[in-house]
């Protein structure tokens, strides 16, 4: 069970490959920006994963501010995405 | 190698690829967002090796606090200088020519 929690969280870290292309690639900044935020996103459940399996609850408090701050910041790519300036 | 090498260099080779595509991009706000791609992988690079309080701040400063400083930065500049060409790619903001005049 310690062993299928590292390798979750180093799938986890494998599918920021694919992200970092389409944040690369990506035609438009709304793209990337949606990768940014999917990056985020799976950035917060390999530190879930990794404090499951260091069984340390210090390090989930990382993963809720990562999960609501990269919301904030999704939110003000988005007003300036449509504004043009903030 | 055991799982929390392979997790170590997993993060960074992130922070390599995003770094160098903060570099490359030509597009400024790409660059930006590149940018806070680093800050986030820092952060997790920085619980794996055992910080989380400056995992905390990387994640608070480097990954939301600097992208969006820049943006402002980016916004105000372009407030102040006429600019006509927007961000020059598709699904950029268009340009407020009524406003700056």
């Amino acid at each position: 069970m310690n062993g299928l929690y590292i390798a979750v969280a180093i799938a986890q870290v494998c599918m920021l490959g694919p992200l970092l292309f389409r944040l690369g690639r990506g035609p438009s900044v709304s793209d990337r920006m949606v990768a940014l935020n999917t990056m985020a996103t799976e950035a917060a459940l390999a530190l879930l994963f990794f404090s499951a399996w260091a069984d340390r609850t210090v390090y989930l408090d990382v993963a809720v501010w990562l999960a609501s701050f990269s919301y904030l910041g999704t939110i003000v790519w988005s007003r300036y995405l449509e504004r043009g300036m903030l | 190698m055991s799982g929390f090498w392979a997790l170590d260099y997993l993060c960074l080779a992130a922070i390599l690829a995003a770094a160098v595509l903060v570099l490359k991009l030509p597009n400024l706000s790409s660059a930006v967002v590149a940018l806070s791609a680093v800050g986030t992988v820092l952060s997790l690079l920085f619980v794996v090796l055992g910080a989380p309080d400056d995992a905390h701040s990387e994640v608070v400063v480097g990954a939301i606090a600097l992208p969006v400083l820049y943006l402002v930065a980016i916004g105000k500049a372009r407030a102040d200088v006429p600019d006509t060409g927007g961000l020059g790619e598709a699904g950029a903001p268009a340009p407020r020519d009524e406003r700056a005049g």
